[in-house]
């Protein structure tokens, strides 16, 4: 129960870097500008990766649900693995804004507000690989027994919120600004 | 059997059933890019967005996240968190339209 009140009060926690971003969306007064920045085709990748990260998740849950070991191990590997590429994918893209477009996080609003939400995203995605490859070394020690599933729940749920996030932020920031990138 | 939602013996879908929400999650993102790229009405593009959007988050949350399955009191929990959460951003955004006008 604590873990459900956790998440909605985080929700809370992205909800006002949301609204923040949203309230300061085309007040820039000095570019880049997100309609010359983003990359929707690199990001709709990125997203289906998370979004494929979950199911992964699930299929990690259900395998420790049902005594397969083996299981466990494989999707939990999975999951953190394709966090880990789109950690990179942010990674790089963050790296692409600053030294191609010149975007960072005290030129204009938009790269503070932009930052500032997709930056802590992806600590919490940071936080979740961590998370998830801690209980694949359990796993691989024999220290998650069929009996522990709940442990294994709990940070499925972290995930699938973190997912859940980046669904709106795939929308409210990249797909919205869509029709300025393509005219 | 067509409609039916199969589960295991904890009332939590198979992993077949996993595969097939991925498999529509997965579908609805490619629509959602591919939308994006027809000259839609601002209006109407970014209410077809909400809606796909609402449908990702609440399968995510209902099918991965078990709150179809499990206690009512978790998804009073979560969705009051997101009722909260979306009340916080209207407001704020009312608030600064007011004190810009």
């Amino acid at each position: 129960m604590l873990m459900w009140a956790f998440l909605g009060s985080d929700c809370l926690f992205f909800g006002s870097l949301i609204a923040t971003y949203l309230l300061y969306r085309g007040k820039s007064i000095t570019g880049p500008y997100p309609h010359e920045v983003f990359n929707i085709p690199y990001t709709s990748i990125s997203a289906f990766v998370l979004l494929m990260s979950s199911l992964t998740m699930v299929l990690a849950l259900a395998a420790i649900q049902r005594g397969d070991q083996r299981g466990l191990k494989v999707w939990l590997l999975a999951t953190a693995l394709l966090g880990t590429i789109f950690l990179g994918g942010q990674y790089f893209e963050f790296t692409f804004f600053v030294e191609h477009n010149g975007l960072n996080l005290t030129n204009n609003l938009f790269g503070t507000t932009f930052f500032i939400l997709t930056g802590f995203h992806g600590l919490h995605v940071t936080v979740g690989v961590i998370i998830l490859l801690s209980f694949f070394v359990m796993a691989w020690r024999g220290r998650v027994s069929q009996t522990q599933h709940l442990n294994i729940e709990l940070a499925g749920l972290y995930w699938h919120f973190v997912d859940i996030v980046w669904i709106v932020i795939f929308t409210v920031v990249y797909l919205v600004e869509a029709p300025n990138i393509i005219g | 059997m067509g409609a039916q939602i199969h589960t295991n013996k904890e009332g939590h879908p198979t992993p077949q059933k996993y595969v097939i929400i991925a498999a529509i999650l997965a579908v609805i993102t490619m629509a959602e890019v591919a939308i994006v790229y027809f000259n839609l009405a601002t209006a109407f593009l970014i209410t077809i967005l909400i809606i796909m959007t609402t449908v990702k988050f609440s399968m995510v949350a209902m099918f991965f996240m078990h709150l179809k399955f499990d206690n009512k009191l978790f998804s009073y929990l979560f969705f009051g968190g997101v009722v909260l959460t979306i009340g916080v951003i209207l407001a704020l955004i009312a608030i600064f339209k007011s004190a810009g006008s």
